[in-house]
């Protein structure tokens, strides 16, 4: 008998009614189900122990201990370090990114040689045999960049470049340089720090305070604890920001002319405070500022009418401990004599070497004798030098070593820099991500990066009290990476430059043995702190203040207010892959960042919102959008630094435009530094 | 041609039993395959002969997780070098302890990434409640992978959670077992 | 809708006059919960941003102009518009404490939420997640990554919730009765200028319930009946104002 029809539609209706006793439908919907949520693109989580590591974060130009969590000895997130002086459980937009920065798109994964126009690959020892024949090939004709104000590895470089003849050692433009000179000029000698917790009125003139300038953790924490106590913060500058909203006012004054301000201030003060006249050196200062910087004219300059003068002057000196930060509002670019406009007024208002004033921190121990100390490497200017082998007063270095730092893209005068990086014989960056520096460099030994690796940190620019912490590697390297500390010493012997140490370990333990810290407890996480201040005498006018160069507006120009956030990034660091939707729609349009202007100059112009326009200086152009902002000043520009990337990664490249373009540097004859904050642009439709 | 009652009957019947059989016997075949643990983990030998207690490898950290499936961290106490004579310790030490490579213990009760679990939580219950008593098993047990989801046979289903804190009058809130 | 009423609520007090609008929370809740890196952040209607950050003006010329910054993240409202339309339960508000919940794998991607939260709180994935080679070897375990065609938003970090229960079972104590430091949003911890206070609303000793009885605090939106957990505190009025977001030309509503 043979299946017929009926049969088969039979056994067919058979099998279906069975299937329905069984799971057969409902587990294969359900699993089904499941499948489509588990396609294999989508990553999946990974467990095991939970600990808390210390760690240490150099992304912006502070120093500070954090605390990155790692799960089965995996970092996964950063955060605040409570028992860290500079970070007391807070933590700033570029630390809370660093986790995800180990794997950035953009970074190095092992060492490169320039071929072409590109890259190819090489090993360690080819990379190390390639530089050992090079330093002996440049003999004292080698430069370094560094851009690592605290750490013992700029130590190591400075070594480096000091035994084999040279002394082009340079660290890269910041507050330290100008506020260490300002000091000098009162008779003291250290690293400069505030001791903001103790102060009870605490005048901003351009330090963005909370949002880029000093420790920017520290800062929040001893702002919010201050505010508690009913202190009073003002914040001076050119335009409105974070740390304006919270101050208790803001001032608005033209970019760069804040220490005009100060200066005014010190005539009020000098003119109308208590008896002073037996000070040393009160009379040649308070003859020198009320001749130079009468009220009217220090209103014209700086914008600031002379009745807000003079009322801060008042609070000032009714404040029982007044502390007055003076700054770039991009956090470079003021020239000593400029700082010492501040550095004066807290002098005349006593507050120097005091509780809630300015601090003298002593120098850090030197351990690599070949080093260049700390004062010398302040003292001397890179920007002045790389402009200098631009123009060719100078000699170009047959080899320049970067470390650190992104001199291609972060230093003002920046087609001189280029020019005179270009110039150079051969360039090698130890940076861990392809920047700017890295990517026009022939030789890239990728340092480890800051989790990977054993790095310290002395007195970071701001610090209230001296302090020194350690931080031994969160993971082992994820790249064929290598510790630059390492490497160098490793070159440095191999070159004949021994600078007696075997590792870089060995360096931080004499770092902190000199201190007279404990290397295991400070790997363990504790900072080391002193409350020892060296006790110097300092007087007013030990070196003569002189005028300040004041910018000239010429009814064309804008004055350019460049304006540092930390969430876009810093002079070392491009935008971290997760800051990018921290970036607010007002910010940026598409792939084009705003500038902001207020109603009245838009007018004068005839720009409106959203407009493209070009800003041109004497150093260079940028594009931008313009936003209308009525917290910026009138005739003024606010640009956003960290923009214009050209390397790195999908994250950052291509957006925006460089604003260090636009900053053009002079020299203060008397100190060698550079000064680049009153760029002055035409803004105009592009 | 006569019509035959049974030729309906018949077929029906015979296709309403086969899947009913392929069902519940062919279709799990089909549908799980089989994987067996990267390292045969003889219980007895460390519970039995070296009289070891579940907490020495299984046992609630400092912050109140549970560290359910040991890291080499645990075993390299005793198996820095090859203790015994059993090869698949001595693939475990040089495979894995010598190498720094963990081992990839497939979990019987894995469950998906959106599924929060606490075992303290749990504490008070058995473990053979919900996982298989292997304590007194030479050799681990077969592990059934679903080809379908890729989860593994035993993994429990929401349905098992919600009876049980039903009847014990925990919370059947959507975020205490879900992240 | 009745709401529920919860021995503990969960609230959070975001200081107005503390936030600097520096972003630091809005990087650190991305780590801390699994969100996608999205290279082109441009396009905000396509972004994730649990913590979000407006820029809130006083509206007037220079040089009377304000500016303060205000941190947003889901406010787990008493009264939320978003679990009430949800067709398949993928969000709820029914756990102790008062987080309102939301299951991706339940999520069917109908944005009928997003359209209800006047928050704009909530965010749909409109793409996979691509990590970058390497960068999902930093994932936490602390959230599962969602895939695209699921709606996702601010939890209150409420695997740290769960984490304070187990410390506080391993300690012997009871997990309902937390202690005001034992449970923190990654955003809270890591403010720093310690803006965002969080903790339990309803415990008097705990310092948000304290300031958020002050005639300083005030919420968003507080007219539309959502009793949200978020406060917001001020001294500036013109700041608070802008909490009920008044329209200029309206009646009885003047915009400061």
């Amino acid at each position: 008998m043979g299946l017929d029809r009926r049969s088969f539609i039979s056994l067919v209706a058979g099998g279906v009614t069975g299937s329905l006793f069984t799971p057969v439908i409902w587990k294969t919907l359900d699993d089904v189900s499941i499948w489509t949520q588990n396609w294999s693109w989508i990553p999946r989580l990974n467990y095991g122990e939970e600990l808390k590591v210390p760690a240490l974060c150099k992304l912006g130009s502070d120093a500070y201990g954090i605390t990155v969590k790692t799960v089965a000895g995996r970092p996964v997130v950063a955060e605040g370090n409570p028992d860290h002086p500079l970070s007391l459980g807070g933590i700033c937009p570029l630390g809370a990114a660093s986790v995800h920065l180990l794997y950035s798109p953009s970074r190095v994964k092992n060492p490169k040689l320039k071929d072409g126009s590109s890259f190819k690959d090489i090993t360690w020892d080819e990379a190390e045999e390639l530089l050992v024949g090079k330093i002996k090939e440049a003999g004292a004709s080698v430069a370094m960049i560094s851009g690592d104000e605290t750490g013992s590895v700029t130590d190591v470089l400075s070594g480096l470049v000091g035994k084999a003849g040279s002394d082009k050692s340079f660290l890269m433009p910041g507050e330290s340089a100008p506020a260490v000179a300002a000091l000098a000029m009162l008779g003291g000698d250290g690293k400069v720090g505030y001791d903001i917790e103790n102060a009870n009125y605490v005048l901003m003139l351009g330090a963005d305070a909370l949002g880029s300038w000093g420790n920017v953790a520290r800062n929040g924490k001893a702002f919010s604890a201050s505010r508690e106590k009913g202190v009073k913060f003002v914040y001076v500058g050119p335009a409105q920001n974070g740390t304006s909203a919270v101050a208790d006012s803001w001032i608005p004054c033209l970019p760069g002319t804040e220490p005009v301000l100060a200066l005014g201030l010190a005539a009020v003060i000098a003119d109308k405070g208590r008896d002073r006249s037996f000070w040393p050196g009160f009379a040649a200062f308070a003859k020198f500022v009320q001749t130079s910087y009468p009220l009217d004219k220090v209103a014209e300059i700086t914008g600031v009418p002379a009745a807000t003068i003079a009322g801060l002057a008042l609070e000032l000196m009714r404040a029982g401990r007044p502390l007055v930060l003076t700054a770039a509002v991009a956090g470079q670019g003021l020239g000593a004599f400029e700082l010492a406009a501040g550095m004066s007024l807290n002098m005349l208002l006593g507050q120097i070497n005091t509780v809630g004033g300015v601090r003298i921190l002593p120098w850090a121990p030197k351990v690599v004798e070949a080093a260049a100390d700390t004062k010398t490497l302040l003292a001397s200017d890179l920007v002045a030098y790389l402009s200098a082998v631009a123009d060719g007063g100078a000699e170009a270095p047959a080899l320049l070593m970067v470390y650190g730092a992104n001199p291609a893209y972060a230093l003002p005068n920046l087609a001189k820099v280029q020019a005179a990086m270009d110039k150079a014989g051969f360039v090698v960056s130890f940076s861990s991500f392809m920047d700017e520096t890295a990517a026009m460099a022939d030789l890239i030994m990728p340092d480890s990066y800051a989790f990977e690796r054993l790095d310290d940190a002395y007195s970071p620019y701001g610090s209230g009290q001296p302090n020194y912490t350690v931080a031994a590697a969160v993971i082992k390297p994820v790249f064929d990476t290598r510790p630059t500390g390492d490497v160098l010493l490793a070159v440095a012997a191999k070159a004949e430059l021994d600078l007696g140490f075997e590792s870089f370990e060995d360096v931080v333990k004499a770092k902190a043995e000199a201190l007279g810290a404990d290397f295991d407890e400070l790997v363990g996480g504790a900072a080391w702190i002193s409350e020892e201040f060296p006790v110097q005498d300092l007087a007013l006018w030990q070196t003569p203040l002189q005028e300040l160069v004041a910018p000239i507006s010429d009814g064309k120009s804008l004055a350019l207010a460049p304006a540092l956030q930390l969430k876009i990034g810093s002079a070392k660091i491009a935008i971290p892959p997760f800051n990018t939707n921290a970036i607010r729609f007002n910010e940026m349009l598409g792939t084009d960042m705003y500038v902001l202007i207020n109603a009245a100059t838009a007018k004068n112009l005839g720009l409106k919102k959203d407009d493209v326009v070009k800003l041109a200086s004497a150093g260079g152009e940028c594009k931008a959008r313009v936003r209308i902002f009525e917290g910026v000043m009138n005739d003024t520009v606010v640009a956003p630094m960290g923009f214009g990337h050209t390397a790195w990664d999908a994250f950052s490249r291509g957006k925006g435009d460089n604003v260090y373009k636009l900053l053009a540097a002079d020299t203060e004859a008397q100190t060698g530094l550079s000064r680049f904050a009153t760029a002055r642009v035409t803004v105009t439709k592009a | 041609m006569a019509k035959c009652k049974s030729c309906v009957v018949l077929p029906f019947l015979v296709g309403l039993v086969a899947s009913i059989v392929l069902g519940w016997w062919g279709f799990p075949k089909v549908l799980y395959s089989q994987k067996t643990q990267p390292i045969r983990f003889d219980h007895v030998v460390h519970v039995e002969d070296q009289a070891m207690a579940c907490e020495d490898c299984h046992a609630f950290r400092e912050d109140g997780s549970y560290a359910g499936m040991p890291t080499n961290a645990n075993c390299v106490g005793c198996h820095e070098d090859v203790q015994g004579e059993d090869p698949d310790e001595a693939r475990y030490v040089t495979e894995y302890v010598q190498q720094e490579k963990e081992v990839e213990w497939l979990g019987y009760q894995k469950q998906p990434d959106n599924v929060y679990f606490s075992h303290i939580a749990h504490k008070e219950l058995d473990c053979t409640t919900c996982h298989p008593d292997v304590a007194n098993m030479s050799t681990p047990p077969v592990y059934y992978e679903n080809r379908l989801s890729g989860y593994s046979k035993d993994t429990m289903k929401m349905w098992q959670c919600e009876e049980c804190h039903a009847k014990s009058g925990a919370s059947n809130a959507c975020f205490v077992c879900h992240k | 809708m009745q709401a529920k009423e919860f021995k503990v609520k969960w609230g959070m007090l975001v200081d107005l006059d503390k936030c600097t609008g520096c972003g630091a929370c809005t990087v650190a809740c991305r780590a801390e919960n699994n969100l996608p890196p999205e290279a082109d952040a441009s396009n905000k209607l396509r972004t994730t941003d649990w913590m979000n950050i407006y820029e809130l003006s006083n509206e007037k010329p220079f040089p009377d102009h304000e500016v303060a910054y205000l941190p947003r993240p889901c406010m787990q409202c008493g009264h939320p518009s978003c679990s009430t339309v949800c067709p398949v339960v993928a969000t709820l508000k029914d756990e102790e404490g008062g987080i309102v919940s939301q299951v991706y794998p339940r999520c069917i991607g109908c944005r009928y939420c997003m359209a209800a939260c006047p928050y704009h709180a909530r965010y749909f994935n409109w793409f996979d997640p691509i990590w970058p080679e390497g960068m999902e070897k930093v994932l936490t375990p602390y959230a599962s990554a969602r895939p695209r065609g699921v709606v996702e938003k601010c939890t209150f970090c409420h695997h740290r919730f769960m984490a304070a229960k187990e410390q506080a079972r391993m300690n012997g104590e009871d997990p309902t009765q937390l202690a005001e430091d034992a449970y923190i949003p990654a955003c809270a911890e890591i403010c720093p200028t310690g803006a965002i206070k969080f903790g339990d609303l309803n415990n008097p000793e705990h310092e948000v319930s304290k300031l958020a009885a002050s005639k300083y605090a005030f919420r968003l939106l507080e007219k539309l009946g959502t009793d949200p957990q978020v406060y917001y505190y001020s001294k500036r009025e013109w700041v608070r104002k802008l909490g009920d977001n008044y329209l200029k030309n309206a009646k009885g509503g003047e915009h400061v």
